[in-house]
Parts: C-alpha cells; structure tokens; sequence
C-alpha cells in the first residue's frame, strides 16, 4: 500500500531514497515504445530486450525500460543505451542478443545499428552526435528518452513534482506572476498568452472553477501532445495542478481524442498514480489546495478540439461551438469559469516555476518565448518530433534537423499550422518560425504539424485535401462553413478533373471570402487559408490546371497518363500481371503498352516495375 | 423480454454502473464503453442510457452520430483503416483507400453487406514515420502500398471465406 | 433594464440582454434571419442576419450575426453596407441551393438582386427543402416532447426522428415544427379528423361546440398533463371560448 506524502519535506526525501538506490551509473536501455514505434515491432524489440537481459544480465545493474516517443521516428525501433547516451536505429529482435553481448555487457558499439549522417557518411554514436537532435533544444523531450511513462517513480527521481513544492510555497499570486512575466503563449494554435488567461480565470467569479487539458490534437500529421501524454503524462498533470492551484480551481478535465488509446491509458495510469501519492485529491503535500482530474475521451471530431466545442462535449451534448462573446474563463464548462490549455502549454509550466520566467523568456523570441515542438512529416529525410527554440528558421528545422527531402527531390513548400494554415514556399524557407511571423506570410504555427512536400506534390490536390477535411469535420451549423466549404471541395475537384476555368478559381475566390468572414468558429474562419495560401504561392500550379489542363506535379489522374518507357522495359510481364484493369499488353521479353481507355491510374504498374519504366505525365 | 434482450440489458446496466453519477458529462465515455461491450451502439442501449443521465432519447442518438467514432448499426467482423491525414496523403494514401474500396467494393466508413468486413478511414495516428500506413484489425502496416494492400486484404477475408 | 444604442444612427432602446436583431426588428429594421425565433435558443444557422457593430471606445467594425450578439449601452449598429449585402448575398446562393423554390428564399433574392443560382441545386439531401435551422428540433425540444433530433454533423446533417424511426416515437402530433420551418417543408396533412405527420396518424380533438379541430388527442393530453390538469374531453377552440365567455359577460342576471 503506498502511503501519501504528507507534505513537500516527504517528497524530497522520497526523491532523495529513490536517487539512493538509483545509480547513476547503472545501465538503461530505452526502447522508445511511443505509437510511431509501437507500430514498427518496437513491443517485440522490447520484449526480447526484457527477456535477454534477466537471462544474461539480470544480476547485474541493468535495466530495460520502454519509453514514451523519444522523437527521431525515422530511426525506429530506437534504442538509447544510458548513461553513455548512445542511439540504435532500426532495431530488429533479432539484433537484441549482440546488443546485449557485445554493448551492454561488454562496452562494445555495434556499428551497423548506429546512425550515419547521409552528407558526411560519419557514423553518429550518441544523442547529440546525429543532426536531427543537435540541431534541438529538447528542454520537454529530453525526458522522453529517460523515463518509463508509466512509473511515477522515474518522474520524480528526474526531479518531477519539485515544480509543485515551490508553486506551494510560492503561493498562487506569485505562480501566476511567473507565468506571466514567462511570456508562454498557447501552444495549441492561437497563441494566447497563457497568463493573461489564467489571470482571467482567477478573477472570474464563481467558487467551482475548471482546468481542462486540450489533448484533443486533431490536426492530421501532428502528435507532439500524443507523444508527451505518452511518454511524460506526469510533467502535464504537474503543470494542470500548478494552474489549480494559481486559478483557485478545483476540478478538472483531460480530454483525449479516441484515436490515441495509449495516451488515455497513460494519462489514466498517471492520475492514479498521484492520487494514491497525495499529488491529487485533498489537502494536496498537505496544503490547502484540493484537486482531482478526469479522463474524458473524444468520440472522433475535429471541431472538439475548438474550446467551446469540447466543453460542449464534455456535457454530454454535440460538439457544436458557440460563439464567445462572453469568455470561457467567466462562463464556460457547465457555465463556470474554465481554462483550458493545450497539452503542450499545460507541460511547460513546471519548468517555468521551477527555472522562472527570466530563464525561460531568454529563449525564443520576444514575442514568442520558450520553446515549440514541431512534427516533422511528409517529403523529409528525418520524419519525427522537433523541439526548437520560437525564432528558428524553417530551413533550420527543415534541412538542419529534418535532412532535406529525400530521393533527390526538390523542395518545393512546408505546410504549418494544420487545416487551419497555409503552405510556404522555398523563398521563404529563410523565415524564423514564431507566432506573429507565420501570420504574416499567410500561414500560422497552429498546434505544430510542419509537413514538408516535394515536387512530386500537387498543391491543388493539396488545398483540396484539407478542404475535404475540412467539410467533413464540420459540425454543421452554420450555412457558410457547411454547404460553403463542400461546395469548395468541389469546385477544386473541377480543377483537378479538367473541368476547371478562370472563372472556377474567380467563384473559389469570392466563396472563400464568405466562408471567412461569415462562419462561427475558426474551424470556418480559417478554413480558407490552404486554399488562400496555395493561390497566393502557387497560382501558376492553379492556371496550369484550368488553362492546359495540365498538373505539373503529375498526381490528379484526369490530367495525367501512365505510359511505358521502350528505352527501359524489358518484357517482364510483371505490371501486366498485377494490374487491376487488365489494362497492359505485352508479349514476354517485348515491350508492353497500357490501354488509356482501361487505364485507372491506380499506379500499381510503377510500383512493382523493377525497371523504373513506367511514366507518369 | 427475451432472455438475449434480457442478458443484453444486463450489460448495459453494468456499463452504467460503472458511472454512478447519473451525470450527462458522462455520456461520451459510456458510448465508448459500450460500443467496445457490443462493437456498436444499439438502440436499446441508447435508450437505457438517455434514461438513465436524464437525457432525451434524441439527444443522446444525436450525440452518437455527431460523432465519427460511433457506429449506430451492426460492424463488420474485420477492420481495414486508411491513415488519411496530411503526412500519409503526400506520401499516397488516397491510393490506398481506392486500393481497398476497389477490392471490396466497400466505400470508407462502411460495412460490406455480408458483415465481413468494415473500411475505414483516420486522419492522422501519429505513426508518420512509417506512412501511408494501414490498420487491418488493429495491426499497423507502415510503407503500405495499394498492391501490398490488396494481398493483405484478400488473406484476411479469404481465411473467413468459404472453401 | 433598458440599454440605449445606436442602430442605423437612429438611437435604439431595448431591454439589457436581449439580441440585436430583436432590437433593430422592433426599431423597424427588416433584418432577415431564418433560422431564429424568440421562444427558442438562437444557433445563428442561416447566416442571413448579419450587421457590423462597433463597441465604445473601440474603432474597429465586426461583421457579425445579430440573433446572438446581445444588446449593451453605446453599441453602433449598421444592418445594411455593401459588405453585409455581398455575404449575405452568397449565404442566400448556399441556401437556395437546398431549398431553390422556398417562397422566403425567393423573396430575399428579389430584395437582395439575386437573380441566377451559382450553385446547383443539392443532391440526395435527407430532407427536400430543408436548410437544417433546427428551428423544429428546437421548438420540439422547448415544447419538452423531443421527439426530433439534429442527426449526423456537416453537410450530411439532417433532422428527424431519432433511431432512424419511420414513425416518431415521441411526437403529439402539435404540428409546431410546421408553424415555424421556414421553408414549409415538413409534410403535414389533415383531415376533419386526423392528421399525418413525421410517419405518424393522429386522432385531431375537435371543438364541442363548432366542431372545427382543435389539436391532436395526443397534443391536448400531453398539454393538460403538464399544466397537471385533468384531460378534457369537452375541448373549446379558442374562437369558442372567446363566444362562451363573451355570452356569459353580456347574459343579465349574471
């Protein structure tokens, strides 16, 4: 039976028993089991590890610990060998009995496991040798690598809750002060300055008052929050309590969208946790400040991830917005005062109390302080989670971390800010990435998804993508972004079939306009921004469609044929074997032809050619 | 009452119970909790729970199918989903979603007629690393492609199949 | 309380907490706004009731939605601009494109100079005509029958008996969702002693003395229990009981 801390004084010394028998030279190995992993048999990897440890080592001071996303999702399943710091990509099961040997036991690098970086061709042993991390500043990742999400044990050795002691010492006014003077600025995507809300809940009137986590990270290819909800539930939970504590609130929410069952298990775990520990519940470490949280689950909609939607959700009823004229942080769950924050927010405020708001308003810039993880996906070499300082030019993350677009393809634009952003071209790839900066070139930072393209890319296809996104997650409510946004959708399907013209993209345009300044939420209101964006950045892609009914990036299928290279076939019969259509002629050995009126351009025939011998025009 | 109705009801209230508030607030992560007791939603288990929150029928059969997640008629035995979100759709996926409705003649976010099979889509699991990606029964499959797809597709409903 | 603000610079009164658009209809401004109606909840569906506000001691304008945008002391209001006319103008289009023949529809086109429809008119809607206000959702629900739900979101949302019921359950058969759709497009038909409505087939109470029906048996029953009075089977419509107690003032001996 674990026994509450009965106050701050207990839980150093709880700390102080846990470093005592925690060597710090002990051996760890992390395996990274976070989703993107997990879905690449890192479980198995982890497993074996497990296994072969108690066989051979298990005497010894080794530990196998599986951890939350550690970030570089390319090079999974990851291992980080500790203290030494040093990283093994793609990691099979059947690798793990030399691991053990050869590096474990016997200090010993297995080279063909470690990193090489592709310019150089050096052979990259630890963290901070591989590009992709040297190029970060990890002050919410690091811990990621070091922890088992699921012991609060390990949170607490690393110094976790320490931030919670001093906020009770500190007192509410003081914390509120700090976080304030720290500069932080939502990190869900509006970028409101956080203290400036909590200031507003604090003031509101009402006895029950509500914090909310914001984990419902709906833009698609983002999963920084997932990854922090999984790998470090604890530094979130600690931030939400530090709030109630500044807000005077005494309940509160973490909704989580269903499709991230691991992060609600974490979270889950990591309440519970707490509780039994006396981080939660009553007379939290013996102080005034009584708190508990709840688990609430998404039911798979995008809008719930606006703030009104999700106290909606949260009451049992549609997830439909409303508009704000009065603010959430007077009137918002159940008609009380409610903060809610995003995730990522919500994690960075240990680290405030603890190090303060001098420390953390040095980094960044002005207007934007701290850090920002960004998710790196798409058309880039090194594809996984980001954490840099505001002010860093895409370039830097892009090329720097990112190391390039892969294949030798050209650049061609980064899209931030989610459904509700814009695309960026090459020229401005020189950009430093902050809130206010983004804006002004006709995109946002949003939540943090930064997806590169190529190309390869069709940036028509591209606005038509989030368009249908978009009308598919609306709630429906307001004519404008419901019929207005499906209407969109279409359009752009005229233009990628061949059916569009000029006056197409002139009805796109002014549509788009009424979409904007018409719609109730900023699900509407900033729907129109891809579009927006890519007619701003990209207009010669659009006109190339309606004037030559031509895609320059050769992906909309109306506009494009699939034929056979003669210089390369050589007769294999392979494309005529797999394609769906019965669409590809040919006798063995000779060369084969695609029938244009069959052809559906499902692109099966490219995918299997071992010749490189089909074109796609 | 028949006796199917009756053990039916009889996982209902055990759902319910676990949720002693009575409080509409609730109403999501009891859907959740049913729908994974019965793969859907079925109508006497809204009914029961629109009671038991003190909430009208139509609005709890509206917030079932306001949201996605919720399935309000009888799911297929295996499951295929699509990662859609923006990642996976640079690198292909919309390819694959033709790939498998091609196949199976099931549009996303059905049900093929005879229960075999349901097709789905997702924007966005956070596994971009290795997209496009598909979930067949919960299983990841990363660097998918539409052929790959297919085969993987045709062994799982084939081993149901008949002879 | 009353509130003093400006609607098209003439100075407007109206009580503290009540919408523009009440305020400006009552000052005699005709701002169009289908899916709203003062006994029910404003969703601000239709996007039609739009006007520019100006809050004091701000100078910037908010084009914004009037049904829910509540009165305060020294608000400016313009319920007419080009601005307003231009999106109002295309919110018409997307409307008319779920209802091309609603007469309402129509005449806000003529007002507005609309003359030909961008848009195609919809296909395979749920429901002909209907432009998903919810104004029947809401009526159903205030009036605490709730035998309508609002099912699906986006542009696949439509409203109707919930659980997909052919025959709603829940429903007396008051015909108020009728009364108030704006598009007329929830079919209801009577005769002298029924009516058919939302797949069902009520009994209609007619009046004792005239004969004429009144409401539904289902409607009167439903009404006299939560007014927890018995239920009568000697119904009076109202002409009637406006006679019976006007004989009974003028009868002498009284």
């Amino acid at each position: 039976m674990t026994v509450k801390l009965a106050d701050p004084g207990a839980l150093a010394r709880h700390r102080e028993a846990l470093a005592a028998i925690r060597s710090p030279e002990r051996s760890v190995i992390a395996v990274c089991v976070g989703t993107g992993c997990r879905a690449n048999g890192a479980i198995d990897v982890y497993e074996a590890l497990r296994v072969e440890v108690e066989a051979r080592g298990g005497a010894r001071d080794v530990e196998s610990r599986a951890t939350g996303c550690q970030g570089f999702c390319q090079g999974g399943p990851l291992l980080l060998l500790l203290p030494e710091g040093i990283v093994y990509q793609h990691v099979r099961v059947k690798d793990v009995p030399e691991i053990v040997e050869k590096t474990v036991l016997g200090g010993e690098i297995v080279e063909r496991l470690l990193y090489v970086d592709p310019p150089t061709d050096l052979q990259c042993r630890r963290e901070e040798e591989i590009p992709f991390y040297r190029h970060q500043q990890r002050t919410l990742l690091r811990d990621n690598g070091l922890l088992d999400p699921t012991s609060i044990d390990d949170y607490i050795a690393l110094g976790g809750y320490s931030a919670l002691s001093k906020a009770l010492d500190m007192g509410p006014e003081a914390v509120l002060e700090e976080v304030k003077r720290s500069g932080l600025r939502g990190r869900g995507g509006a970028g409101f300055p956080t203290g400036r809300k909590w200031e507003a809940c604090r003031k509101a009137e009402g006895e029950l008052k509500y914090v909310v986590c914001n984990a419902d990270e709906g833009d698609p290819g983002a999963f920084m929050d997932d990854a922090l909800l999984e790998g470090n539930p604890h530094c979130v939970l600690e931030g939400m309590i530090i709030g109630a504590l500044a807000m005077g609130a005494r309940e509160g929410h973490v909704y989580v969208r269903q499709e991230y069952p691991v992060a609600v298990d974490r979270i889950t775990h990591a309440i519970e946790q707490a509780r039994e520990l006396g981080l939660l519940g009553e007379a939290i470490l013996g102080s005034e400040l009584s708190f508990d949280l709840r688990v609430s689950r998404g039911g798979g909609a995008f809008v719930c991830g606006e703030a009104s939607a999700m106290m909606a959700s949260l009451e049992g009823r549609r997830g439909v917005p409303r508009r704000r004229l009065i603010h959430l942080s007077d009137k918002g769950l159940w008609g009380r005062p409610t903060n809610l924050n995003n995730v990522e927010t919500w994690a960075n405020v240990p680290q405030i109390v603890l190090k303060g708001a001098d420390w953390y308003s040095s980094i960044g810039t002005e207007g934007s302080t701290g850090t920002k993880i960004f998710s790196l996906v798409g058309k880039v070499h090194n594809t996984g989670l980001v954490e840099v300082p505001m002010g860093t030019t895409l370039r830097e993350i892009v090329f720097g971390a990112g190391g390039g677009v892969p294949g030798g393809k050209a650049f061609k634009a980064v899209q931030t800010g989610g459904p509700s952003g814009g695309c960026l071209p090459a020229d401005k790839l020189d950009v430093p990435v902050d809130f206010d900066t983004l804006v002004a070139e006709g995109s946002m930072m949003g939540s943090g998804g930064m997806i590169v393209m190529d190309e390869d890319t069709c940036m028509v296809d591209v606005a038509k993508y989030f368009l249908r996104f978009l009308a598919s997650e609306s709630c429906g409510n307001c004519t404008s972004c419901r019929d207005g946004l499906a209407i969109l959708h279409d359009l752009l399907g005229d233009i990628t079939e061949g059916r569009g013209t000029r006056e197409t993209i002139a009805l796109v345009e002014e549509l788009a306009d009424t979409v904007e300044a018409t719609s109730l939420c900023a699900l509407g209101t900033s729907a129109v921004n891809p579009v927006r964006s890519t007619l701003r950045y990209f207009r010669e892609e659009y006109l190339a469609h309606v004037d030559d009914k031509r895609c320059p990036a050769a992906v909309c299928k109306a506009l494009i044929r699939f034929s056979i290279d003669a210089e390369r076939c050589n007769g294999c019969t392979l494309c005529a074997l797999r394609c769906p259509q019965d669409a590809i002629a040919g006798v063995k050995k000779q060369l084969h032809s695609i029938d244009q009126e069959l052809c559906i351009k499902c692109g099966i025939c490219k995918d299997v050619c071992n010749r490189d011998a089909v074109l796609v025009r | 009452m028949s006796e199917t109705q009756a053990s039916e009801a009889g996982r209902v209230a055990a759902v319910l119970a676990r949720y002693p508030r009575h409080d509409p607030g609730d109403l999501v992560n009891i859907l959740h909790d049913l729908q994974a007791e019965f793969s859907y939603l079925p109508e006497p288990a809204l009914r029961e729970t629109a009671a038991y929150l003190g909430l009208p029928r139509a609005q709890a059969y509206g917030v079932a199918t306001f949201y996605h997640g919720f399935h309000t008629e009888p799911r297929g035995e295996h499951t295929c989903t699509i990662c859609m979100g923006t990642a996976c759709h640079v690198r292909g996926a919309p390819r694959l979603l033709e790939q498998v409705e091609r196949d199976t003649g099931v549009a996303a976010g059905g049900t093929a007629p005879d229960l075999s099979l349901n097709v789905e889509e997702v924007s966005c699991v956070g596994a971009c690393a290795i997209g496009p990606l598909a979930i067949v029964d919960g299983e990841t499959h990363g660097h998918m492609t539409p052929d790959g797809l297919s085969r993987l597709v045709a062994k799982l409903l084939k081993k149901d199949g008949p002879e | 309380m009353d509130v003093e603000l400006i609607i098209d610079d003439a100075a407007v009164t109206a009580p503290d907490g009540s919408s523009v658009l009440d305020a400006a209809r009552r000052a005699g401004v005709d701002v169009p706004a289908l899916c709203h109606h003062e006994a029910v909840p404003a969703i601000a569906s239709c996007r039609l009731c739009l006007i520019e506000v100006r809050r004091p001691g701000r100078d910037w304008v908010q084009l914004t939605t009037s049904c829910d945008y509540p009165v305060s002391a020294g608000l400016v209001v313009v319920t007419d601009s080009p601005r307003i006319r231009k999106h109002r103008a295309m919110n018409l289009q997307l409307l008319l494109r779920r209802a091309p023949g609603a007469p309402v529809l129509q005449r806000l086109a003529a007002k507005l100079g609309v003359t030909e429809p961008l848009f195609a008119p919809v296909a395979d809607a749920a429901m002909q005509d209907c432009i998903l206000c919810e104004l029947c959702v809401r009526v159903c629900s205030t009036l605490g029958y709730n035998a309508l739900a609002a099912i699906g979101r986006g542009e696949h949302k439509h409203v109707g008996p919930p659980f997909g019921q052919t025959a709603a359950a829940d429903c007396v058969g008051c015909g108020s969702c009728v009364e108030v759709c704006p598009t007329a497009c929830i079919p209801m038909a009577d005769t002298t002693a029924t009516r058919t409505i939302w797949g069902r087939t009520f009994d209609l109470q007619a009046c004792e003395r005239c004969g004429r029906p009144i409401t539904t048996k289902a409607h009167a029953e439903a009404m006299a229990v939560a007014a927890e009075l018995p239920a009568k089977s000697d119904e009076l419509c109202d002409a009637c009981k406006k006679r019976v107690l006007s004989e009974r003032l003028a009868s002498p001996g009284r």
